[in-house]
């Protein structure tokens, strides 16, 4: 007698087809638009410019970024990274223009993204665009923050 | 007991078998496709563990995903040469070089704006220096007609505890009034 209970009882089922597609979509989504390359880029605070940005989006991202972190608010420089990995400390503008001039040995012509803490006094960026110029590199990007969309 | 438990034993298939037979008594016509349906079911796939998997990846996509990075690059070409910008200055181009000098005031977040080399009212922010610098540009196809050209060297000095927000600004303004010829002033050594 339970027995047939249990069988005519419906079987209770989700139909998850419709989730099914919409997880896999947004999968691919993440999938395809994620960008790693930024992620290793140490945190910096770039320069703030409004509505009047003249910047733009970087169109080729194989670029030698060189980022330089703040310490705090006190405009001093703590970091100077070329790309992800090669760290200079502040101060050493020589290894600065030594690791450039390898790398533009690399390739002919070379950009630069100068990625600078928009807390950070002059005194601490100057050096490190002399050291840029010094190595030969005259194409230097300042990265800054998009046009403020309104 | 042990009569009924025997008969269980072939689990739910013979147990729906049954069932199924029963219910061919009643319903004599449809007793074969009712038997039908209960071999589709179980033939469904077993997707669980791809779910599991798939939501983990979701998870972990939505996780390490960055949307707020709006970096993009003001592109400047700098002097190429040791000296930077002073070396510039001192090959002498034929147009006198519009310096503009940034210092700081008070507290830190605060610059004055000035032209070292003509007399003009300081701007008081990034805004009017805009302003300023296209009023001065001598460019005919957007109806400009000031006394510079858009080819004049410009030569951003700030001072040294400027902050790099601030000296972006600057070249902002002077970018965004298409100015093309645009560098930095090295620090003066001491």
């Amino acid at each position: 007698m339970p027995k047939r209970k249990k069988a005519d009882l419906p079987r209770t089922e989700l139909n998850i087809t419709s989730m099914m597609d919409l997880v896999l979509n947004l999968l691919m989504f993440f999938v395809l638009t994620s960008n790693f390359a930024l992620a290793e880029l140490p945190k910096v605070e770039i320069p703030e410019l409004g509505a009047g940005s003249q910047a733009r989006a970087n169109e080729k991202p194989d670029k030698i970024v060189v980022s330089v972190v703040a310490e705090g608010d006190s405009g001093n420089a703590v970091q100077i990274k070329v790309g992800s990995s090669n760290e200079v400390a502040p101060g050493d503008y020589g290894r600065l223009t030594q690791l450039l001039l390898v790398e533009k040995t690399r390739s002919k012509d070379v950009a630069i993204d100068l990625r600078a803490d928009k807390r950070l006094h002059y005194e601490s960026v100057a050096p490190i665009m002399k050291a840029i110029t010094e190595a030969g590199i005259s194409h230097v990007n300042i990265v800054a923050g998009l046009p403020d969309s309104e | 007991m042990t009569e009924s438990r025997d008969t269980n034993k072939p689990g739910d298939l013979a147990a729906a078998a049954v069932v199924a037979g029963s219910h061919a008594e009643g319903h004599e016509t449809h007793g074969k496709r009712k038997k039908h349906k209960v071999s589709i079911k179980v033939a469904a796939l077993n997707i669980t563990s791809f779910m599991d998997l798939t939501f983990n990846l979701l998870l972990f996509f939505v996780l390490t995903a960055s949307f707020s990075i709006g970096e993009g690059v003001v592109p400047a070409d700098l002097p190429v040469g040791s000296g930077g910008a002073a070396s510039a200055a001192t090959t002498a181009p034929p147009m006198t070089p519009l310096v503009i000098s940034l210092r700081t005031f008070g507290s830190l977040d605060k610059v004055v704006i000035q032209f070292e080399n003509i007399s003009i009212d300081p701007p008081k922010d990034f805004e009017a220096l805009y302003d300023v610098l296209s009023r001065m540009q001598d460019d005919p196809a957007h109806n400009r007609s000031g006394q510079y050209s858009a080819k004049n060297p410009i030569i951003i000095k700030p001072d040294r505890g400027v902050m790099w927000n601030h000296v972006v600004g600057a070249f902002n303004a002077i970018v965004r009034a298409r100015y093309s010829n645009v560098s930095f002033a090295a620090l003066p050594e001491n």
